[in-house]
């Protein structure tokens, strides 16, 4: 039984686990709304709120607080002077958790974590980009054709050297089944008797 | 090792599978565009949750 044991593991070990919470506290303190998993966003929310409340009192100790989370003084700046102060009145409560549904992939729950003022722009939906089968067709101007794979090449080759053999040597024994000579014959090598009439 | 000793008839096995059943899952109704989703969860057909958020469709 899990008793007075808070927290998740998240399948970490203990460095891991909080380089990873550091690595997504700077994600979302750059760009205010980070997407990830429900059982993490629910670890991390604490922690990006503490660190906006001990911003709210901006000094050098406060700073060094703050930049044991996120090693980045740019980051650090952003998060007391243009983060922080948007939060003064508020005590507390400064980030929201979307929950998203399972994702495709691991089917685990996905959510968002972002902050409460967080204003999403819908992003209006552009011509599709061209891919790069598009861009074939494009060029040949029409119809793409299939390459063939390499296997049915193989068995081309040796039906063609199956071919000018039939008609002259029929009699000769154990040559007598095309269908049976066919599989051994590329092993010898590609092509010894030359280009069959029958392809020509 | 031990060995199970005799068959388990099919009234045993019929029994053991009484709660096996699989539950439907619960659904809710996108106010925004109508569809089914799950209960509080962004819409993954319309991207609204309590007001336009995510990018989709």
């Amino acid at each position: 039984m899990q008793h007075n044991r808070a927290g998740r593991k998240l399948r970490r070990t203990t460095a891991h686990r909080l380089a990873m919470f550091s690595n997504q506290l700077a994600s979302l303190m750059t760009h205010e709304r980070i997407q990830t998993t429900v059982s993490k966003a629910k670890e991390l929310r604490p922690l990006a709120e503490k660190l906006i409340t001990t911003a709210k009192n901006d000094g050098l100790a406060a700073r060094r607080r703050v930049y044991r989370w996120i090693p980045d003084h740019g980051t650090v700046q952003k998060v007391f002077e243009r983060i922080a102060p948007r939060f003064v009145d508020r005590p507390g409560g400064y980030t929201r958790i979307l929950k998203l549904g399972p994702r495709r992939g691991d089917a685990a729950e996905a959510a968002i974590l972002e902050f409460v003022d967080y204003r999403f722009e819908p992003k209006e939906k552009g011509p599709r980009k061209e891919s790069l089968s598009d861009r074939a067709r494009r060029m040949s101007g029409g119809r793409v054709e299939t390459v063939r794979k390499k296997k049915p090449e193989g068995e081309e080759e040796a039906e063609a050297q199956e071919a000018p053999k039939k008609p002259s040597k029929k009699t000769k024994p154990g040559r007598s089944e095309p269908a049976k000579a066919a599989k051994p014959a590329p092993k010898k090598g590609p092509s010894r008797t030359g280009p069959s009439k029958r392809g020509a | 090792m031990p060995n199970p000793k005799r068959r388990h008839s099919k009234a045993r096995r019929d029994k053991r599978r009484a709660h096996d059943a699989l539950a439907a899952p619960a659904l809710s109704e996108c106010p925004n565009c109508h569809e089914a989703k799950a209960p509080h969860r962004v819409c993954p057909r319309c991207g609204y949750y309590k007001g336009k958020q995510l990018i989709n469709v």
